[in-house]
């Protein structure tokens, strides 16, 4: 089947398709009489794994491995449990990071709401961003 | 207080820096400079003696509210347009807010989707562990992994 064929049946766009087979995660032949990609019945198999490991917080870059090692008849189990707790603890520092920046802007925008709009002079481009940096510094 | 006048030991250009010492006015990395300038950011100016790039007093101010603006999560695209909204004579501050309301209900979906993920391990972690290794004739590749999904999808 083409692109688009393992894109619908698989439920994702077809650029998602291109863009596995250009990483390698996925292995097309090519049809003899026009040259497009050929995908197979393992290419909707290798589809769903991707979009299971993905789900389960795993990168393209750890798919890419354990499809190898499995494609080498090498049991990937123990590296997967090993990759899902340093994803996992990647995972609670992005967090940790976000929700930091989703109260320092929540706290701007209450911020702002009380102060009027003013033209940018040529120290300051919009003094709302200064009034951030001021409260932040300890400097109102 | 001294802190602002501080004069660079080697002045670049009258009045001017290069981008190592207007990384350091700032406390940047010259690379985030350099970032900045690819990005249409800040355009620098080159000494007709040496080639070299240089930056005005004015770029200071600029990479202060650059900094300033990602510490609020907007993006460089966003920075650039206020920059091009300022050189147009307008006043910014409605995009800025704009803007970062934009950006706060993107950090929401994002915080969001990570917890999500975040559950989805845990249970992974603990179904793992409990477990063991059984064998599973219907994984094709990995077994953990399409057990586990398998059985909550």
């Amino acid at each position: 089947m083409h692109v688009n064929e393992l894109a619908k049946e698989s439920g994702v766009a077809p650029h998602v398709v291109r863009y596995y087979t250009q990483l390698g995660l996925l292995q097309p032949g090519r049809d003899p009489k026009n040259r497009y990609r050929e995908y197979g019945e393992p290419d909707v198999y290798r589809l769903r794994f991707i979009r299971r490991a993905k789900w389960l917080g795993f990168t393209l870059r750890d798919v890419k491995a354990i499809l190898h090692d499995a494609d080498q008849g090498v049991a990937p189990c123990p590296d997967v449990r090993k990759i899902i707790r340093v994803r996992a603890t990647e995972n609670r520092d992005r967090l940790k990071e976000l929700k930091h920046l989703q109260r320092r802007v929540e706290e701007a925008i209450s911020l702002w709401d009380t102060m009027p709009d003013q033209p940018p002079d040529h120290k300051s481009l919009c003094h709302l961003i200064d009034t951030v940096a001021a409260v932040k510094g300890g400097l109102t | 207080m001294l802190n602002n006048t501080i004069i660079p030991f080697e002045v670049a250009s009258p009045g001017g820096f290069h981008v190592a010492e207007l990384a350091d006015e700032v406390g940047v990395t010259p690379a985030t400079i350099r970032y900045y300038s690819r990005n249409g950011l800040l355009h620098a100016k080159r000494d007709p003696n040496n080639g070299y790039r240089y930056f005005s007093p004015a770029d200071v101010d600029r990479v202060r509210f650059i900094k300033q603006a990602q510490d609020l999560g907007l993006k460089i695209a966003d920075i650039k347009s206020i920059f091009e909204s300022v050189e147009k004579g307008k006043i910014p501050c409605g995009k800025v807010e704009s803007l970062v309301r934009r950006r706060l209900d993107d950090i929401s979906r994002q915080i969001k989707e990570l917890k999500a993920i975040k559950s989805r391990m845990a249970a992974a972690i603990r179904d793992w562990e409990e477990g063991a290794d059984h064998s599973n004739q219907n994984a094709r590749f990995c077994p953990l992994i399409e057990r586990f999904a398998y059985r909550t999808e």
